[in-house]
């Protein structure tokens, strides 16, 4: 038997069933179908499957689905707002920091809740901040730049 | 070149839907009534099975379908050595070896299921290591290897490689050059050594994943991460004994390939159980399945000796190269090749003896990983430089700057080397690095080089289309594994060659009932193949647009500028005509086009029509019938004439030498008089038994040369038909077919 559980997720209410250890990950992309989120390695290493719970980065396949109830869930479906990119994408996007786009959901919620809590990083804290996500196409310069390019607008 | 778009900083067209989420890689794919499925993969690395029961696994709640080697064709497959069956039957060959897939209406229900499946094992002792494989008192890993075939053009070979028999050899490749012991016997220092690589993985950071979903007809559509869509269609079909008309392979974005996804993977299976249980099934290794059933890098054992002279000549060199392929050949045979090749470093050497093999083990079928084999290859290869350089006494950068290949010199194979830039980047690189001074404290300095086969496999193909509106659509069969070529690259080849901005192109890619044929997204090859493909595409519609905008502007086509999307005459932009404009215009341009080449049909249907209109005012006079006949006739016998006279424009065309169609069209004309003549209807009644085929041929000849000699008397052997006959002999042959001819172009032709 499932246990109820509404959730918050990009500023709306979702009502689901889930199982003790069911994962946040789970629940986003097989229950709710937002499946911008990635899992790439399902043991917390790669960090493809970041999210923003209460504005923190987490491993949402480490992350019980449980813990999330009355938090604020934000997932990379969640940035752009009325067809308009947020600033972190829009900079990706120009600067050529996609490749083959699996670990850029993650990376760029790293990204968010970096400058959410530090709007002007240094290159050390950028790069701190997306230690936990892996870019196989070995892309992290450009990456580095497209973060570094927003922190700096921001400033 | 100038270019304006090709070499430019571009945004790729896919990155607003990755940056966003909203890109569908197949993970991501969700059908209406699928069913999810898991595999059964072997735990042991070698061992025999006993016993297989999957009754209680099929009794678990939840679970549709169990599938294993009894439901599906048991025929070999492969990439090019067919040694691959799709589910093992009495043997285990690796660890990851399939042995059974369960679909469930939950991946968790699959799981239960996969856990339930009772298997008994006979451990077999397992090679892991090709020297021991290659011994031979060693196990023989496939016992039916002497029946194995290949993809035809590898047949031949295979034989000699078999002929070897060696055990648990897959395949040799070779590469032979000068007299290598001639060579060593003229040197003055000679090196011996031996390297060894372990496996590697690629590790995209998307596992793999396969939907197949069934349609009624018995069609199967597959999405899978894969780099070579069209490959992955060919071998489902060998593997599953399907038409390619019934198999539909789509790449939808993918997570990173680096080689690892350029190999048939579970696609077949999926197909199988698709088909089976007709639902859409989709199958998402978790990271630990894709690691053990991926295809690493092989582990590779590399004997190198190379003759030397005292002033660091290269003379000869010796190779011996194994690699462990692992459980099944794959791609081996390339893999060795490769290796060959690589071996032999970018240098000169005159005298080569290289040979590479691929050799069966218990382990996963190694394969192409990021230039497969470079890396082994050059690590040995570079590292024995060093050492041979060290051994003479001599800079690593001047043995290299002495030895290596330059412009248009001959490659191992005798290959003339073009483009080879080698020489400057070197001497750039070691003056950038400080080649020569000390690094400082913790610090070292080294100096490799390498090369690398591009443009390898076969073609590719590509479809550009200008829609209604001017925007322009791209077909191209290569997949898009995150380099950018697909969604960059070739959008900005277009973008380059019709002048459009990239905004207003779209790209559909690696979709197998939709997109043209590519060889995959593999070796570095999609912007070179795949981009000449799709520049000739766009330069054929280039060319076609500039043709209708000249018509449509009146103006030669040197004088037409491309740009922005538009067409428009030098000096006059603002009298620009948009591509959409010229297409929407494209039907009634064709249909006047048609019009101008084949008035004289018309003409003669206006004839006929008045004819026959005249019929209807006077019919009295004639029948109906009579006026039917006639019309016909002369409608056929103008049209008639007039592909007569183009027949003979294309003669005079032909590049026939004129004596030869002069002296040809005579006897032409004699044999077909003489036919003529024969007909009951050319001669009298009285005549016919005493007419024969000689008087015949030579009455048609005697008209054709216009001799006037007879054998029998024209008025009263000949009906009006027989003597109209020798008139137009006559006539054609006293005018001269030829002269008869040019006039009738002259007057006739140049109207048309």
């Amino acid at each position: 038997m499932g246990i109820g559980l509404t959730l918050r997720i990009n500023g709306k209410s979702y009502r689901t069933e889930v199982e003790p250890l069911t994962t946040l990950l789970e629940v986003l992309r097989d229950d709710l179908g937002l499946t911008g989120t990635k899992e790439g390695c399902g043991e917390g290493d790669c960090g493809a499957c970041t999210v923003l719970v209460d504005g923190q980065a987490v491993n949402a396949c480490l992350f019980p689905a449980l813990e999330a109830r009355g938090k604020e869930v934000v997932t990379i479906e969640g940035l752009a707002r009325d067809g308009r990119l947020h600033p972190l994408q829009q900079a990706f996007v120009e600067k050529g920091a996609v490749q083959c786009g699996f670990c850029i959901p993650g990376m760029i919620m790293s990204a968010k809740a970096l400058l959410d809590g530090n709007p002007s990083p240094s290159d050390d804290e950028i790069k701190l901040a997306i230690a936990g996500n892996l870019c196989r196409c070995t892309g992290y310069i450009k990456i580095i730049e497209a973060i570094r390019s927003v922190a700096r607008s921001a400033c | 070149m100038e270019t304006s778009v090709v070499g430019t900083n571009v945004a790729r067209l896919d990155a607003p839907d990755k940056v966003t989420g909203q890109a569908s890689y197949v993970a991501d794919l969700h059908l209406p009534g699928m069913v999810h499925a898991k595999l059964l993969l072997s735990k042991h690395a070698h061992a025999r099975i006993k016993g297989l029961d999957i009754t209680r696994a099929r009794e678990y709640p939840g679970v549709v379908e169990i599938i294993t080697w009894k439901d599906v064709p048991s025929d070999y497959y492969g990439e090019l050595v067919f040694d691959q069956q799709l589910f093992a039957k009495d043997k285990v060959r690796f660890c990851g070896d399939v042995i059974a897939l369960v679909a469930g209406e939950t991946a968790k229900a699959a799981q239960e299921a996969v856990n339930l499946i009772a298997l008994d094992y006979e451990p077999l002792p397992a090679l892991l290591d090709t020297e021991d494989a290659l011994k031979p008192d060693a196990q023989q890993i496939h016992e039916d290897y002497s029946s194995f075939r290949t993809i035809p053009p590898l047949a031949g070979m295979f034989e000699e490689v078999k002929a070897l028999g060696i055990k648990n050899l897959a395949w040799q490749s070779e590469i032979n050059k000068g007299e290598v012991d001639a060579g060593f016997a003229q040197a003055d220092k000679i090196l011996e050594e031996r390297y060894s690589t372990d496996m590697g993985q690629a590790v995209p950071l998307e596992p793999r994943a396969v939907v197949a979903a069934p349609n009624p007809s018995g069609k199967v559509t597959i999405w899978t991460t894969t780099q070579v869509p069209f490959g992955i269609r060919s071998h489902t079909a060998r593997a599953l004994k399907l038409a390619m008309t019934k198999i539909r392979v789509i790449a939808p974005a993918v997570g990173g390939g680096f080689g690892s996804k350029c190999q048939i993977g579970f696609e077949p299976h999926l197909a199988a159980m698709a088909l089976k249980v007709g639902r859409p099934v989709k199958l998402v290794l978790e990271r630990a399945e894709d690691q053990a059933t991926a295809n690493p890098r092989h582990p590779a054992r590399i004997c190198i000796k190379s003759g030397v002279k005292k002033d660091g000549t290269l003379l000869a060199r010796k190779i011996d190269i194994v690699l462990d392929t692992g459980h099944c050949s794959s791609l081996g045979p390339v893999a060795a090749g490769f290796s060959c090749f690589l071996s032999c470093g970018p240098y000169k050497i005159a005298n080569l003896a290289v040979s590479s093999a691929t050799v069966y083990t218990n382990k996963p079928s190694c394969s192409m990983v990021r230039a497969p084999t470079a890396p082994q290859i050059t690590f040995a290869v570079e590292s024995h430089t060093d050492n041979l350089a060290r051994a003479l006494n001599m800079d690593p950068l001047a043995f290299r700057l002495k030895n290596i290949v330059d412009e248009r010199d001959y490659g191992p194979t005798n290959q003339v080397l073009r483009s080879v830039s080698l020489r400057d980047t070197l001497t750039q690189a070691a003056q950038k690095a400080n080649w020569g001074s000390s690094p400082g404290p913790k610090r070292g300095v080294g100096l490799a080089c390498g090369w690398w086969g591009t443009a390898m496999g076969q073609g590719s193909a590509a479809t550009v289309v200008i829609n209604e509106d001017g925007t322009v659509r791209l077909l191209t069969g290569a997949a898009e594994q995150g380099s950018g070529s697909a969604y960059g690259g070739l959008a900005q080849i277009v973008a380059e060659e019709l002048q459009v901005p990239l905004t207003r192109i779209s790209v559909l890619n690696a979709d197998t009932d939709a997109t043209p044929w590519d060889f995959g997204a593999v070796g570095s090859r999609t912007m070179f193949n795949a981009g000449h493909a799709v520049r000739m595409a766009a330069a054929e519609v280039k060319s076609k647009l500039l043709n209708m905008a000249a018509g449509m502007l009146e103006a030669r086509v040197d004088d037409l500028v491309l740009s922005q999307g538009k067409v428009y005459v030098k000096g006059s932009p603002d009298k620009a005509v948009p591509y959409g404009m010229l297409c929407a215009s494209a039907p009634s341009s064709q249909y006047l086009k048609y019009l101008r080449e084949n008035w004289t049909d018309f003409a003669l249907m206006v004839v006929a029509a008045i004819v026959l209109a005249g019929y209807a005012r006077y019919g009295e006079v004639l029948s109906a019938g009579a006026i039917y006949v006639i019309v016909t006739q002369i409608y056929i016998l103008a049209a008639l004439i007039i592909r007569g006279v183009n027949v003979n424009l294309r003669f005079a065309d032909s590049g026939i030498q004129p004596a030869r169609l002069l002296v040809g069209s005579f006897v032409f004309m004699c044999l077909v008089g003489s036919g003529l003549l024969m007909l009951p209807a050319a001669i009298t009644v009285g005549e016919w038994t005493r007419w024969h085929y000689d008087d015949s041929l030579f009455t048609a000849t005697s008209a054709t040369c216009v001799t006037g000699l007879v054998v029998k008397p024209t008025g009263s052997t000949f009906t009006p038909f027989g003597q109209a006959v020798i008139l137009g002999l006559i006539q054609l042959g006293g005018l001269g077919i030829m002269m008869f001819g040019t006039v009738m172009a002259m007057m006739v032709g140049k109207m048309l």
